[in-house]
């Protein structure tokens, strides 16, 4: 049985019909974004907290390498893209870590 | 009269993989940079320490949720230009130039408020000071400074694909302009993520 709907009320359905379908289309970067804008409320928020010095500097730094992870994978689309390019990335930021390390061992033993 | 064949070749794939070779260049050109910073910030630990609490971390947390949302915008412009929504694409480019332009003003007033104070490199007040604090405000300056140039690089590059996109010269079958962009705007994301837990909140 076809229940006749208000004009007004059918023009408010077919609004959040399109609503919906907008969001299930770029989700995506929509939930990318609440997550990399959350993960940087949270270390803000550490700063205000009282935590040992170097456990704070270590967790910030770990949010803000997953946060470039969550970047990487999804906004710039390594997931989808060849193999070679997430290989290529992945020694690239290896290569960079190896180099701190590195620096900073010879710098303490100074 | 003879029929002339003109041959366009086009590799969307090569494109892409020499966008991801220049952002290697300068993934490592900003590590390097993160790499001076963290050995000066072990030798003049307490001159560090001091100098951070001169920047204002709400300041850079809000210019850090602007930048993330236009990297949203940004994304958002990907999905619809392959989804062949023209002006849906066009919107979503120009607020990812504006939330670009706020970005860039907030960090004027910053800068300005650091050249008020006499907190800029080669000034009388800053020489006054440890040379934690010089070292300090010299990296800082000239890290977001760079980081601010890309960022103007990057306005012009979503500027020319606007253009583009209204040119039809870049649609839902040729988007490699537009991706290449996008991806470029994203490394300028994943440089203010490793900058702003520098420089704001570790201290």
């Amino acid at each position: 049985m076809d229940i006749p709907v208000p004009f007004i009320l059918s023009n408010k359905l077919i609004i959040m019909d399109r609503i919906i379908k907008l969001l299930a289309d770029y989700k995506l970067y929509l939930f990318t974004f609440i997550a990399l804008s959350l993960l940087t409320l949270v270390s803000v928020g550490l700063t205000q907290i009282e935590v040992a010095s170097k456990i704070a500097i270590g967790i910030i730094l770990f949010i803000a390498a997953i946060q470039a992870l969550i970047l990487l994978v999804f906004n710039m689309h390594l997931k989808y893209q060849d193999k070679i390019l997430a290989i290529f990335a992945g020694v690239i930021f290896s290569l960079i870590i190896f180099l701190i390390i590195i620096t900073m061992l010879d710098f303490g033993n100074r | 009269m003879e029929d002339t064949l003109t041959l366009t070749h086009r590799d969307d794939s090569a494109s892409r993989i020499g966008m991801w070779l220049f952002i290697f260049t300068e993934l490592f050109l900003f590590a390097g940079l993160f790499l001076v910073f963290t050995v000066y910030r072990t030798k003049y630990h307490e001159g560090f320490h001091l100098a951070a609490r001169e920047l204002n971390v709400t300041i850079g947390t809000i210019n850090s949720i602007i930048l993330l949302l236009s990297g949203m915008t940004m994304g958002i412009s990907y999905v619809a230009i392959k989804k062949g929504k023209v002006k849906f694409t066009v919107w979503m480019l120009t607020l990812t130039i504006l939330l670009g332009i706020i970005f860039l003003v907030n960090k004027y007033f910053e800068w300005r408020i650091k050249f008020e104070h006499g907190l800029y490199p080669g000034s009388l007040e800053l020489i006054g000071l440890s040379h934690g604090d010089v070292m300090f405000f010299g990296l800082y300056f000239f890290m977001t400074g760079l980081h601010a140039l890309h960022l103007i690089a990057g306005l012009i590059l979503i500027s020319i694909v606007i253009v583009a996109v209204i040119h039809k010269r870049v649609h839902q079958t040729k988007y490699a302009l537009l991706e290449n962009t996008s991806l470029y705007w994203h490394l300028v994301d994943l440089v203010w993520i490793f900058l702003f837990p520098l420089f704001y909140l570790i201290n």
